[in-house]
């Protein structure tokens, strides 16, 4: 048997820490902590640490910390997916299938998905719909796939559902090629960045305007335009009437 | 609102259509420069190919905002300095077959402060006891706090506060364990 000596610094056991203490914030918001615990974080953290300085490639020109950074944090959302499998209640996974389908069917007719909407046709009450959002990205997590390297999904992304028929496939194609479309006719920088940022990737304004390196009163009159931009190109193309 | 247009629902379909598109397959950005480009004004500093890229794709765009999460995390680590009360420790062990435990095995973590023992019985090896020990007094003990012991999986093989400098139990099946990284927590 051959030991390896790769020795753990304080700094990367505060880093571990930081980043359990971000997944947890954004992944078990209060109330649904009983999912994943800070030390089931912590061990999964250091696990990724571990692969991380096991895997380091200095030639490739990204520092240590922000490489076992990424690792560290993967290693953990890997984990997480696997967890809630069998601690949500069958009742409350049909209620998400239930929304998602009526979702699904208001978007291809274009109408709004609005939870005031979803609660008219669901018959459901607004604050039910609001509770069944909500775990929602949970239920994600039932995917029982794990993460390989090149597989960056985080919690929240879209699973491809290979439930749907041609005909809905073909539906859902035409739908994102007209997003596509309306993509395509923003500026790259800023517009753009700031419509994926703020909607697809649920980026601060903050964030944001870390990244544009712009004030966040900047990036909010970014968005209330690039969003202006897109909602009428939306209507355009027939969706969201 | 009735009839606003919800963005979000609409790109959550693109992303879900997109993510596989071949004609993007061979045109996604390297790590480095996705990395790059998630630093603080990386965007800024980018080239024009880049950012259109980057904006209309989304494989890159989740790997380019998984950097943005660690360098965000790693400048956050550096401003807070945060003091922390838990230990955290590893372990490392490299074995032809590292799956299930026949023998008696003591491992010291990396930073030398526990030595993780495992001693299977003779007569039933899946069985036997594992142990944590760790200074009993001085600056590096543990005494009387709770500690966490986990295999590579997950298993939790030892839980508990730690007395006279130990930590142990009986443990049923050995033949589960994976020590090929084990980590310590103590709270």
């Amino acid at each position: 048997m051959t030991k390896i000596h790769l020795l753990i610094t304080k700094e990367e056991t505060r880093l571990v820490k930081r980043i359990a203490s971000n997944v947890l914030s954004k992944y078990f918001p209060a109330g649904k902590r009983d999912s994943a615990s800070k030390d089931e974080l912590y061990h999964w953290g250091i696990v990724g640490l571990c692969e991380a300085k096991q895997r380091y490639d200095k030639s490739r020109g990204i520092p240590f910390p922000a490489f076992s950074a990424r690792r560290i944090e993967g290693e953990m959302l890997d984990n997480i997916r696997k967890l809630p499998i069998v601690r949500l209640p069958q009742e409350k996974q049909n209620k998400v299938k239930e929304l998602k389908a009526v979702k699904e069917e208001l978007l291809k007719t274009g109408e709004s998905v609005a939870p005031e909407n979803l609660a008219l046709r669901l018959e459901w009450s607004l604050e039910e719909v609001h509770q069944v959002i909500n775990l929602s990205p949970t239920i994600k997590f039932l995917d029982n796939t794990t993460q390989d390297e090149d597989d960056d999904r985080v919690p929240g992304d879209i699973i491809k559902d290979d439930s749907l028929n041609p005909e809905e496939l073909n539906m859902k194609k035409q739908i994102a090629d007209y997003v596509n479309r309306c993509l395509e006719a923003l500026d790259a920088n800023p517009d753009r960045i700031v419509i994926q940022g703020r909607f697809n990737l649920e980026q601060t304004l903050k964030e944001l305007a870390d990244e544009l390196n712009c004030s966040i009163q900047q990036v909010s009159n970014i968005q209330r335009r690039a969003e202006g931009l897109m909602k009428d190109c939306l209507k355009k193309q027939g969706l969201g009437q | 609102m009735q009839n606003e247009i919800a963005i979000k629902d609409y790109l959550e379909i693109w992303n879900s259509t997109y993510t596989d598109d071949p004609s993007l397959e061979d045109e996604h950005l390297d790590s480095e420069v996705l990395y790059k480009m998630a630093l603080r004004g990386g965007i800024e500093g980018a080239g024009k190919y880049e950012t259109e890229h980057l904006s209309m794709c989304p494989k890159c765009l989740r790997e380019w905002a998984s950097w943005r999460r660690a360098v965000s995390a790693v400048e956050e680590t550096n401003e807070k300095q945060e003091e922390y009360k838990e230990v955290m420790a590893y372990g490392l062990l490299k074995a032809a077959a590292t799956e299930g435990i026949t023998e008696p095995v003591t491992l010291t973590s990396e930073c030398g402060r526990f030595t993780l023992s495992v001693f299977p019985q003779v007569d039933a090896p899946e069985q036997g006891i594992i142990t944590l020990e760790t200074p009993e007094e001085g600056p590096e003990t543990c005494e009387e706090n709770f500690a966490i012991v986990r295999d590579k999986n997950g298993l939790v093989l030892l839980e508990g506060k730690v007395q006279n400098g130990r930590l142990a139990r009986k443990f049923d099946n050995l033949n589960r364990i994976d020590l090929s990284t084990w980590t310590v927590v103590v709270e």
